[in-house]
């Protein structure tokens, strides 16, 4: 199969993105052509992304910086969650925390927590700490290490141009519509971001209960610098700041609505990706991560002449895997929160071993880090039974001294880092991407 | 009553080969300054395998978990560096390449370099990738030094490992094992008590009427699975269909040239010959398939093809190559070849004892046995088995030789889906599957395709946006460069005789 023509289906931010990246990553001789009127996009208006979304903006050649002025958006640290637990805790994103005398942070923290003598997990991390406080660091280009919360029409009309910078066509005269069979397409490859409806009916659908989000807009969000999630009753409300205002967007936990994800993503030609391939609630990842799993396995597997069957079971397998952990990790919330009486089996055992010895079991193609996991498990106050026997050998001064030192560490950069509504001001001041020369 | 929840305070490891004092060694370093007694139950009557001459970079890990002094361990086991292994006559009779720990290049704009070299050259015919990989230059010209820290030079792209005398490396652990409180028992073990209620091992009759009794017992008597197998019936999985090779015979000799910082595996008409090159002496032995070889034959090849003196007779082994169904059963823990074989081709054997003793410290049931520390045990070895199962029969398949009925059968032999789906992807397109757990990562693989003809049609069609003409001028300043980096560093000979010197000053 020889791709010259690649289109892109969906008026969405996946399929902008979609277009971005391919037309970014390949030469010219391939074109990439994006058809934005095709499917009814479902816009979410505030959108969410996780530290590793930063790999696809290095891509781009996007300086975190021009983003955040030119689609409204704030620095992401972690999330804060309320009322699932019996106390509001937050996860911050991973950071190295260090070892001593052999063995990992967590042990050591694992060790005084069981005695009522460590602080919570998130007391140590950094990142969590700016989430909590509404703080976050002076800007730099790639801002590694955070996740961005950005207005989705913004970000959508951002990614668009930057597709057309590199080269992509938008074509909406001819694009395809509802029932149009997408094998037909003049393409050599179709990408299929649109949202035309949820393809239960699809064999290879595999179900998952979900429900759908109502979106409201508030016009002060309190911190900046982190996602909120907040329970009320059987509802559970997801608060995104923006540099100007914010969105809340509630469902039901007890409504018996479909979502899930296709099992057989790539078929022929067409290859579904975003919300056409999988479909979660904002518990279990944002839909940027979802879009992002897609597009990272394509980049890799893109036709390069042969018949393509090795390159649609990898794809196939890569993206449920990836979708597969997206979803046990609401699984998990919801299995801790006291709500799913029967996980599934992997969550079942991610639970079991931390119960059991504070093991943090992890999969292939996870999207949240161990020292995630761990934030969860402790904010909803699983303690260990045990810690490693090993570290019994080890005085409890050393786990103690490891511990104070981190904390007296984080404090101390935390002191030093100003409240994020400071640095956006300050961003905020500077010419937009549109503004600059050549932008 | 021996049960589920019972306290651990003494572990009984029975056997006293390279897996049981590795165990002996981690456990007294690591447990028993946390209250764990240790015992180990062995008899001089009884002989030791002594797999895994040839080791993975791991081992430096877990000695310096230890507090091994590396001159010093260098010297006791007679140890060199290794840097990789050389396959000879895998691919085709006449081919040779070199498996190495380190990475081929680096990644251009995000796309792995090997896309890059195939878009540059071809394939190696015109350019060998080899010739981008710093460890398999420095095995061909016989140099080595330590690997840097610093993440910008050329020296921090490789690891390695050593080859050593496997009994020497127990009989070092022992003393090591011994100084920290191990507690060693000479005895034939003679039979085993069990709970009848709960159907747990609880202690061992020894000869001349003497009881072991313990409550946590970790089986590393070998192949017969004395309390895995012989206690609890824990099952094997056969493997045979896909790696049929079932039979060893080993040879010493001596050495007749300073040792080569690489082991060699030669494909032989049966199976294969291992060449380790140790300071005071080369090992050597024939791995084979008894369907399409005697023991006499295999003797007979191995003898001549050594290149020094033997210095003992020909020792058979015979094996099954599979894992144990359960490796961690009740109260018994499978370490080494009672949990599983799989022919030492790449050197896993020390590798997987290794793993399992890493599960082991992690899992160590402090306040009691629970089931749920077996099946997560059991979970992670399975894995590591099965991706080092897959990695071997790669070897096999990947060959265009068809000059004896035993190639003939392994080029043919029908491979697990898991590695067919992974050759396919790379025939197609060069794309190499990564997961997140396993022994070996994307430059093994790479190493063993592109060494053994198994070229990809196409590659990355990313690698195109990068100028063709100065990429391919920076992967030749690349090759030139490693060149010049190896030529400034001492020789394997010279380095090992280094180590010799720190060590006898102390």
């Amino acid at each position: 199969m020889s791709i010259a023509r690649i289109a892109v289906l969906g008026g969405n931010v996946e399929a902008a993105l979609t277009a971005a990246v391919l037309a970014r990553s390949l030469t010219r001789q391939t074109e990439a052509v994006l058809h934005p009127e095709a499917g009814t996009p479902q816009p979410e208006p505030a959108l969410v992304t996780l530290p590793s979304y930063n790999r696809l903006h290095e891509l781009l050649s996007f300086d975190v910086r021009d983003v955040l002025r030119a689609c409204g958006g704030t620095l992401r640290g972690g999330t804060v969650y309320r009322r699932l637990s019996s106390r509001e805790f937050t996860t911050g994103f991973g950071e190295d925390l260090p070892a001593a005398d052999g063995h990992s942070f967590h042990q050591h923290w694992l060790r005084l927590h069981r005695d009522e003598e460590a602080r919570l997990w998130a007391d140590y991390q950094l990142a969590a700490r700016l989430a909590e406080g509404g703080h976050m660091p002076l800007l730099t280009p790639s801002q590694e290490g955070f996740g961005l919360h950005l207005d989705y029409r913004l970000y959508t009309d951002f990614l668009r141009r930057a597709a057309v910078h590199y080269g992509a066509r938008t074509l909406d005269s001819t694009s395809p519509t509802d029932g149009d069979d997408l094998q037909s397409l003049d393409a050599d490859l179709v990408i299929d971001c649109s949202e035309r409806q949820l393809p239960t009916s699809d064999p290879d659908w595999h179900s998952v209960p979900g429900s759908p989000v109502e979106w409201k807009e508030v016009a002060t969000p309190e911190n900046p610098s982190a996602t909120v999630f907040e329970r009320q009753g059987k509802e559970v409300a997801v608060h995104v700041p923006l540099a100007q205002g914010g969105w809340v967007g509630a469902w039901n936990l007890g409504a018996a609505g479909v979502n899930g994800w296709s099992e057989g993503p790539w078929r022929g030609k067409v290859v579904r990706l975003g919300p056409a391939a999988c479909r979660l609630s904002p518990l279990a990842g944002p839909r940027l991560r979802i879009a992002q799993i897609g597009i990272e396995a394509l980049l890799k597997l893109l036709p390069v002449g042969g018949p393509g069957e090795a390159e649609r079971g990898e794809y196939a397998r890569v993206t449920t895997e990836g979708y597969k952990r997206l979803h046990e990790h609401e699984e998990l919330h919801l299995a801790l929160a006291g709500e799913l009486p029967q996980p599934s089996t992997d969550v079942q055992r991610k639970i079991e071993q931390f119960r059991s010895r504070g093991r943090v079991v992890l999969f292939d193609e996870e999207s949240y880090t161990a020292e995630e996991h761990l934030a969860v498990y402790d904010g909803y106050g699983v303690v260990p039974d045990r810690y490693s026997k090993a570290l019994h050998a080890v005085p409890p001064g050393v786990s103690r001294a490891l511990l104070d030192k981190q904390l007296r560490d984080t404090e101390r950069k935390l002191a030093d880092t100003p409240p994020q509504k400071q640095v956006l001001s300050t961003l905020h001041r500077r010419r937009s991407p549109q503004e600059r020369p050549g932008s | 009553m021996a049960r589920f929840g019972q306290q651990v305070e003494k572990v009984v490891i029975v056997g006293g080969g390279t897996a049981g004092w590795m165990t002996a060694s981690a456990l007294a370093k690591l447990l028993r300054p946390a209250g764990v007694s240790i015992t180990l139950v062995e008899s001089e009557a009884i002989g030791t395998v002594g797999v895994g001459e040839a080791t993975l970079p791991h081992l430096r890990f877990f000695n310096q978990r230890l507090g091994i002094d590396e001159n010093e361990f260098i010297t006791r086991t007679e140890a060199t560096i290794k840097l990789g292994i050389e396959f000879c006559d895998w691919g085709r009779i006449g081919d040779r390449y070199i498996h190495p720990f380190g990475d081929y290049g680096r990644s251009i704009g995000g796309v792995g370099f090997h896309h890059h070299w195939l878009r540059a050259f071809g394939g190696p015919e015109a350019q060998r990738i080899c010739d981008f990989s710093l460890p398999v230059v420095m095995a061909e010209e016989g140099r080595f030094s330590p690997p840097s820290d610093d993440p910008e030079s050329l020296m921090s792209t490789f690891s390695y490992a050593y080859q050593m005398d496997a009994g020497l490396y127990a009989r070092f652990l022992r003393s090591f094992a011994e100084r920290h409180g191990v507690t060693r028992t000479e005895g034939r073990i003679t039979g085993h008590r069990l709970d009848p209620e709960t159907g747990f091992v609880t202690g061992l009759r020894l000869d001349g009427g003497r009881e072991v009794g313990g409550d946590l017992f970790v089986d590393c008597s070998g192949f017969r699975g004395l309390l895995i197998e012989g206690a609890l019936g824990a099952g094997y999985e056969d493997w045979s269909g896909v790696l049929p090779c079932d039979r060893a015979v080993a040879v010493p000799c001596e050495s007749t040239e300073a040792p080569r910082p690489y082991t060699r595996a030669t494909a032989r008409p049966a199976g294969w010959h291992w060449r380790i090159p140790l300071q005071h002496r080369v090992g050597n032995g024939y791995v084979y398939c008894s369907d399409h070889l005697s023991d006499d034959e295999a003797a007979s090849d191995i003898l001549s093809g050594i290149e020094g003196a033997a210095i003992a007779e020909p020792r058979f082994l015979r094996f099954t190559t599979g894992r144990r169904r359960k490796q961690w059963s009740k109260n018994v823990v499978a370490v080494g070849l009672s949990a599983g074989f799989l022919e030492p081709l790449e050197s896993t054997s020390i590798y997987l004892i290794q793993a399992a003793i890493t599960q082991l410290v992690e899992l160590f049931p402090s306040d009691g046995l629970r089931e749920e520390d077996c099946a997560e045990f059991d979970r992670v070895l399975n894995l590591e088995y099965e991706r080092v199962r897959d990695f071997l029969v790669l070897h096999y398949h990947a060959t265009e030789r068809d000059n004896t009925p035993f190639w003939n059968r392994m080029r043919t032999l029908s491979i697990p889906d898991s590695l067919a789906e992974k050759m396919a992807l790379f025939r197609e397109r060069g794309y190499v599957i990564q997961y997140k757990d396993g022994l070996f990562l994307e430059p093994s693989w790479l190493a063993v395709y592109l060494g053994q003809r198994v070229l990809p049609k196409a590659f990355d069609p990313r690698a195109v946006r990068t100028d063709g003409e100065k990429t391919k001028a920076a992967l030749t300043g690349l090759a030139t460069e490693i060149r010049s980096v190896v030529n400034t560093l001492p020789s394997h000979s010279a380095y090992l005789n280094q180590a010799a010197r720190v060590a006898a000053r102390g």
